[in-house]
C-alpha cells in the first residue's frame, strides 16, 4: 500500500501536487506555532484555525506534527474536561517553543523576502 | 434492519453498524502501522482516536444513534488517507523508504488464527497456511496423511481448533496476513535492534538509556526462550500424547482379548466400575498432556488468547476424573482388604510307615468338572504350573488356581491333614464367605495320599485371591515317598539337607526333629539332575571312587566320564577323548569326503 502520491514526490521529483504538499507541510509547523503563541488551543481549535488558511488538507497530518512538536520540547500539553467529548489536550508554546518561533519567523519573512524579490525579478524579464 | 456493534474510541460509547464498524476498525489499523515505528506512536493514535470521536459525536443525536457508514466515510474524508499522514514523518525516513520502496512497513506482526473465510472444517488449516505462507493444500494433504499414523492429526486438529481463535474481526485478518516472521525479519531486527543499541550507547550517556536497553533486550531474549520452550513443551506433549494414544489403542485390545477381560470381570466389582477406571485414566491422563500442547503451541505462536472458561471447565473435569479415579481405586482395593482363613483339620488312619503322596493332575480334575473350555485349559495346563486360569462352566466364569503342599513335623503321634482355604474380602466376614466357595478335594487309597492338583472356585464368584495350602503333621519316624508327580505341588518344603523341592521327589524322606531327612539320596548332585524333561531323557550322574560318569539312560554307551584318565565323552558315532596323550577326537569309520584331509592334517593326531 505505498501511496502513488506520495512515491510521486519522493522518488519522481516534484510534481505540481507534490511540490504544493511539500511546501504546505513546511510551514504548517510555523502556522502551528503562530496559532499556539496566540493562546492555548487542542487539535480541533487549530485545525479550524487552519482551515480558513486552507493549509490543512487533511487532519490527519496534523497529529504526527503535533506529537513531534512537543517531543522536541516545542510544545508543552494539559488535559482538560470537555462537556460534550472526550477530554481535550490543550497544547501551549514552551519557553523554547517560543523563541524557536522567532527564530522561525524571522527566517521565514527573510524567506518571503527573498522569495518574492526572485519572483518579482523572474517577471521583470 | 442493520445489526450494530458497540465500540468504544477514546472513551465515548458508540453504536456503529457493522460494515461501518468494518471500515472504521480497518481504518485505524492502517493508521497505526503507520506510526507502528515512530516514536510516540501510541500517543498519536490517541490523539487521533480522540479527534475522531469527537467527529462522530457531532453526527449523533438523539433522533440518530447509531454510527453509519457515511459517517465513517465524512470521518475519512476529514482526516485524510493514512497514507497522506505519514507525509510529517516521510522526511526523516524517505531515504530508507527509497532503500526499500516495497517493505510494507504498514503491515502489522503476523499471528495464527483460523481463517474462517476459507474453511474446510474450522479453518485451521487455512489458517496455519496462512502463517506458514504456504498453500492450504499442502497442509491439509499432510493433516491427511497423518491419520494413517495413529489418527494423530484428528487430535492434534482438534486441539488446534480449540486454541487458536478465529479470525473474526479484520484487524485479525490483517494480523493473520501481517508480516511473516520469517528469518530475514528476525536478522533484520536483530541488526536494527543492535544498530539501535551501538547509537545509544555512542550518543547518549550510559545511565539514562541502560535500563531501556536491558529491558528491550531482555524482552528479545524472553521472546526466542518463550519460543523455544514453547516448541520443546509441544514436543513433550506429542510424545506423551502419542503414548497415550497407544495406550488407549492397548486397553482396546485388551478388552477384545478374552484373558485380560475374564480378569477385568473378576477384579472389578462391576463392569461400571471399570468403565469408570477407563473414564479416570482417559481424564486426569489426557487432561495434562492437552495442557501441555496447549501451552506448547500458545507459546510457539504467541497467542494471547486464552479461555477462562476452558481453563476452568477442564481443571474441574480433571478434578473429577481424579476423584473418579481415586472412588474406583478405593472400592477394588477395598474387596481385597481383609483376609481370612477357613482350616479344615483331618486325622489321618491306616497310613503304615510309609506314606506315598501322589498328584491328581490338573487334567483329571478338570475332566470331572467339565469345563465349558476344556480343551484351552487342557493347553494351559500342559504348560503352566502357577497363577490362576478361568474355567467357563456354564456360561459362568469360575477361577482355577494352584494347591501347595508343605509338609511339618507333629506334634501328636498322629498324622494329621491340615487344608488351610484362604481368600480376601472388604469385610472378615466377606474374606470367610469367599474361602468357603473353594472347592478342593484329596483321596486316601490305603497308604496313598493323592492330592488334586488345582484347586476351583465356585464359577461366578469374583476373584478374591483365593489360596489352597495343605500342611501335613507327620510324628517323627515316619517316611514320606513323594511321587514324581508331586514335584509342582510342594511347597517349600524344610529339609535337612536343604534341598529344593523340585529334587525331593521320587526319593523317600524320614520325619526327624529338624525336618524332613532324606534316606536314599545318599551321593547324588541334584544339580546335574534334570528335572525339567525328567521322563524322556534321563541322565544319572555317578560319582564313584573319584570318577564323575554322566549317562543318559536310553543309550548306555553315550556318557560323560571324568576319572583319573581323563575327560571321555561318548557319542553316538562319535568319541572325544582328553587325557595324558592329548585330545582325541574319534569320527565314524566311514568319514565323508570333506572330513577325509583334515584327519591326517590334524597336528594334535
Amino acid at each position: 500500500m505505498v501511496n502513488s502520491e506520495n512515491s510521486a514526490a519522493t522518488q519522481g521529483g516534484f510534481e505540481k501536487a507534490g511540490a504544493q504538499a511539500q511546501m504546505r507541510k513546511g510551514v504548517l509547523e510555523l502556522c502551528i506555532l503562530s496559532i499556539l503563541s496566540q493562546g492555548d488551543a487542542y487539535p480541533t481549535e487549530i485545525i479550524d484555525k487552519l482551515k480558513d488558511t486552507k493549509l490543512v488538507v487533511v487532519e490527519g497530518t496534523l497529529y504526527p506534527l503535533l506529537t513531534r512538536l512537543k517531543n522536541t520540547g516545542l510544545l508543552g500539553y494539559r488535559w482538560e474536561e470537555s462537556t460534550s467529548g472526550p477530554p481535550r489536550k490543550y497544547y501551549k508554546l514552551t519557553e523554547i517553543g517560543e523563541q524557536y518561533l522567532k527564530e522561525l519567523q524571522l527566517s521565514w519573512t527573510e524567506l518571503v523576502e527573498a522569495v518574492n524579490k526572485t519572483i518579482e525579478l523572474g517577471k521583470k524579464i | 434492519m442493520n445489526k450494530t456493534v458497540t465500540i468504544n474510541i477514546s472513551g465515548i460509547i458508540f453504536h456503529i453498524e457493522e460494515d461501518a464498524y468494518e471500515s472504521l476498525s480497518k481504518y485505524l489499523i492502517t493508521i497505526k502501522g503507520y506510526f507502528s515505528k515512530t516514536d510516540g506512536g501510541n500517543e498519536i493514535m490517541s490523539d487521533i482516536e480522540a479527534r475522531i470521536a469527537e467527529l462522530l459525536q457531532q453526527k449523533i443525536n438523539a433522533s440518530k444513534q447509531v454510527v453509519l457508514m457515511m459517517d465513517v466515510d465524512h470521518v475519512k474524508s476529514i482526516m485524510g488517507k493514512p497514507e497522506e499522514f505519514g507525509g510529517e514523518h516521510t522526511k526523516e525516513e524517505t531515504s530508507s523508504k527509497e532503500e526499500q520502496p516495497n517493505t510494507n512497513t504498514e503491515k502489522v506482526k503476523r499471528r495464527l488464527f483460523r481463517n474462517p473465510d476459507e474453511k474446510a472444517i474450522g479453518g485451521v488449516c487455512s489458517g496455519l497456511a496462512e502463517y506458514f505462507d504456504v498453500d492450504t493444500v499442502w497442509i491439509r494433504l499432510a493433516m491427511f496423511l497423518l491419520i494413517f499414523f495413529g489418527g494423530i492429526s484428528l487430535w492434534v486438529y482438534i486441539i488446534l481448533w480449540i486454541i487458536i481463535p478465529e479470525a473474526k474481526t479484520t484487524a485479525d485478518k490483517f494480523a493473520m496476513r501481517g508480516e511473516s516472521a520469517n528469518i530475514n525479519n528476525i536478522m533484520q531486527s536483530f541488526k536494527d535492534e543492535a544498530n539501535d543499541v551501538k547509537n545509544r550507547f555512542k550518543n547518549n550517556d550510559f545511565a539514562n538509556t541502560a535500563s531501556g536497553n536491558v529491558s528491550r533486550i531482555l524482552n528479545t531474549f524472553f521472546n526466542i526462550v518463550g519460543r523455544l520452550i514453547g516448541l520443546f513443551l509441544l514436543f513433550l506433549g506429542c510424545a506423551f500424547l502419542f503414548a497415550y494414544i497407544t495406550s488407549l489403542f492397548g486397553i482396546s485390545i485388551a478388552d477384545s482379548n478374552s484373558d485380560i477381560s475374564n480378569w477385568k470381570s473378576v477384579i472389578f466389582s462391576s463392569s461400571g466400575n471399570y468403565a469408570l477406571g477407563i473414564l479416570a485414566f482417559v481424564i486426569v491422563i489426557g487432561i495434562p498432556i492437552f495442557m501441555l500442547l496447549y501451552a506448547g503451541i500458545k507459546l510457539l505462536f504467541k497467542i494471547s488468547y486464552s479461555n477462562r472458561w476452558l481453563n476452568l471447565s477442564l481443571g474441574l473435569i480433571w478434578l473429577v476424573g481424579l476423584i473418579i479415579g481415586f472412588f474406583v481405586t478405593v472400592s477394588t482395593v477395598k474387596q481385597f482388604s481383609e483376609n481370612s482363613r477357613v482350616k479344615e483339620v483331618v486325622e489321618l488312619h491306616g497310613l503304615g510307615d510309609t506314606i506315598v503322596i501322589k498328584l491328581n493332575p490338573a487334567l483329571a480334575t478338570l475332566k470331572t468338572l467339565n469345563y465349558d473350555n476344556h480343551d484351552d485349559l487342557d493347553t494351559y495346563f500342559g504348560k503352566n504350573h502357577n497363577g490362576y486360569q478361568f474355567g467357563e462352566l456354564k456360561g459362568k466364569l469360575s477361577i482355577i488356581g494352584y494347591a501347595g503342599l508343605d509338609v511339618v513335623e507333629s506334634k501328636t503321634d498322629s498324622v494329621e491333614l491340615v487344608i488351610n482355604y484362604t481368600s480376601r474380602g472388604p469385610t472378615k466376614r466377606d474374606a470367610n464367605e469367599n474361602a468357603k466357595t473353594i472347592k478342593y478335594s484329596y483321596k486316601q487309597i490305603n497308604n496313598q495320599l493323592i492330592f488334586d492338583e488345582i484347586f476351583s472356585v465356585i464359577e461366578g464368584s469374583k476373584f478374591s485371591a483365593q489360596e489352597v495350602d495343605i500342611k501335613l503333621s507327620l510324628p517323627k519316624g515316619k517316611v514320606i515317598y513323594f511321587d514324581k508327580s508331586v514335584k509342582n505341588l510342594l511347597d517349600d518344603v524344610e529339609n535337612t539337607t536343604n534341598t529344593w523341592d523340585g529334587h525331593m521327589v521320587g526319593r523317600r524322606w524320614q520325619m526327624t526333629e529338624n525336618g524332613l531327612k532324606c534316606i536314599d539320596c545318599e551321593g547324588l548332585d541334584f544339580d546335574d539332575e534334570d528335572y525339567h524333561d525328567g521322563d524322556k531323557v534321563t541322565k544319572t550322574v555317578v560319582i564313584e571312587n573319584g570318577e564323575v560318569i554322566i549317562n543318559e539312560t536310553k543309550t548306555q554307551s553315550n556318557g560323560v566320564v571324568i576319572n583319573k584318565e581323563g575327560l571321555k565323552i561318548n557319542g553316538n558315532d562319535a568319541e572325544i577323548k582328553i587325557d595324558e596323550n592329548g585330545i582325541k577326537i574319534k569320527t565314524p569309520k566311514e568319514p565323508k569326503e570333506p572330513k577325509e584331509p583334515k584327519e591326517p592334517k590334524h597336528p594334535n593326531d
